[in-house]
């Protein structure tokens, strides 16, 4: 529509080549413009089987099939009906910009969660994943909880102890002001707690610790062998005092990162302590965009244009 | 010595009421700490707590045993880890911004 709009406005219609020649022609003719313009386009198009193939120098022709601008009386006065008002080139100019705008943020937008996707990807590294791997514990409800349990969600995984004195803590906050915003309609992310300290986070230590933060969080737990194998999958570091005696107090060293999970299963990104509540947001908001089924990515005709 | 008074059994649980309450007391009793120019309460335990009983007490009340020790290593930890920033900062040395790093790549 604003194409054609601005096709019609006169400042373009001025610049047009065949307007000299349309002016030589039409200063002979009659001042009834509109009626010499019909008979000298049949007359020049009706000479067929000459050796010209139906051009002829002495007689006129109509140059294009609009009348050009700039002819004499009357033979075109742009007046008329189809003549573009103020408004209507407004009107033009506004969607131009409006189309231009939208077109240009929806390309920025489109080319940032590539790049997303292209860290995503560049983190889940060749074949065998480097973060993650087969696990088996139970979770806050006694029942068992598996690697399978992460497939079809994104999911979050942190690691700690209940008895952790200010990380933790402050850690599940930024997670639970995370989850107030992703899981506020539909839950986007499983947000899973794993255990450090199994020998005294049971199933109902940590239901009752973690509904403080958040009632979506899911609390794991397991043997201690169990709890080992999934610390050494994900990479994280965890050291119990040694020489404890029974019912002796002790707190946990282990490494405090968020593990970003996608619903195949695969490790995409890991947070710091670095990050506040906002900032994480914005961070897991990005991933959940940015992410699409493995084998949807090459269907991305967009991706073959900005990369 | 505060702790061995305390009843032994712990509390199982540590829910986010107690731990905001004893993260309080910490924070009270370490700026009595500040204004007496005590870093280390362990090794100046004596002088902590001529200098903040009351806070002190308050202190050990609200925090559970393995806490009441850590807050206080770590406020020695931190105490060093500012000295030194300060120290390589006076020599010029900035600190990295990781998010920063991590963006570049």
């Amino acid at each position: 529509m604003s194409m054609k709009m601005l096709m019609r406005s006169p400042v373009l219609r001025t610049v047009r080549p065949a307007g000299r020649l349309a002016l030589q022609y039409s200063t002979n003719a009659p001042p009834n413009g509109n009626q010499n313009e019909k008979d000298s386009v049949s007359s020049g198009v009706g000479d067929k089987g000459t050796s010209t193939h139906g051009f002829d120098p002495l007689k006129p022709r109509k140059p294009l099939s609009r009348v050009a601008i700039g002819g004499t009386q009357g033979s075109r006065v742009s007046k008329g009906d189809d003549a573009p008002s103020f408004r209507s080139n407004w009107m033009a100019a506004i969607g131009f910009v409006l189309a231009g705008g939208g077109l240009l943020w929806w390309f920025k937008r489109e080319r940032r969660r590539l790049e997303v996707r292209r860290l995503e990807k560049e983190h889940a590294g060749v074949g065998k994943p480097q973060i993650g791997g087969p696990f088996n514990l139970i979770d806050d409800d006694g029942k068992p909880f598996t690697d399978k349990n992460l497939l079809g969600k994104f999911s979050i995984l942190y690691f700690g102890f209940t008895k952790c004195p200010d990380v933790c803590p402050e850690e599940l906050e930024v997670l639970a002001y995370v989850l107030n915003e992703t899981n506020k309609k539909e839950k986007k992310i499983q947000p899973i707690f794993v255990t450090c300290d199994p020998a005294r986070d049971t199933p109902e230590v940590l239901k009752e610790y973690l509904a403080d933060f958040h009632e979506d969080i899911i609390g794991l737990t397991g043997p201690h062998e169990e709890i080992k194998n999934i610390c050494k999958q994900y990479r994280v570091y965890f050291s119990t005092p040694p020489n404890l005696k029974p019912g002796q107090q002790y707190l946990v060293d282990h490494s405090i990162f968020f593990y970003i999970m996608d619903p195949e299963g695969n490790f995409i990104d890991v947070m710091g302590r670095n990050y506040t509540g906002p900032e994480a947001l914005a961070k897991v908001q990005e991933h959940l965009d940015a992410w699409r089924p493995s084998g949807e990515d090459s269907r991305s005709w967009i991706q073959k244009i900005v990369s | 010595m505060g702790w061995f008074s305390k009843s032994p059994s712990e509390p199982v649980v540590v829910h986010t009421k107690e731990r905001r309450k004893c993260w309080e007391a910490r924070d009270e009793f370490f700026a009595c700490l500040d204004s007496n120019e005590i870093v280390d309460a362990i090794k100046d335990d004596k002088k902590a707590r001529k200098a903040c009983p009351a806070q002190l007490e308050k202190y050990e009340n609200s925090c559970i045993e393995t806490w009441i020790e850590y807050f206080k290593q770590k406020r020695v930890a931190d105490h060093t880890r500012q000295q030194k920033i300060a120290e390589l900062e006076a020599k010029g040395y900035r600190p990295l911004d990781t998010m920063q790093v991590k963006e570049v790549r």
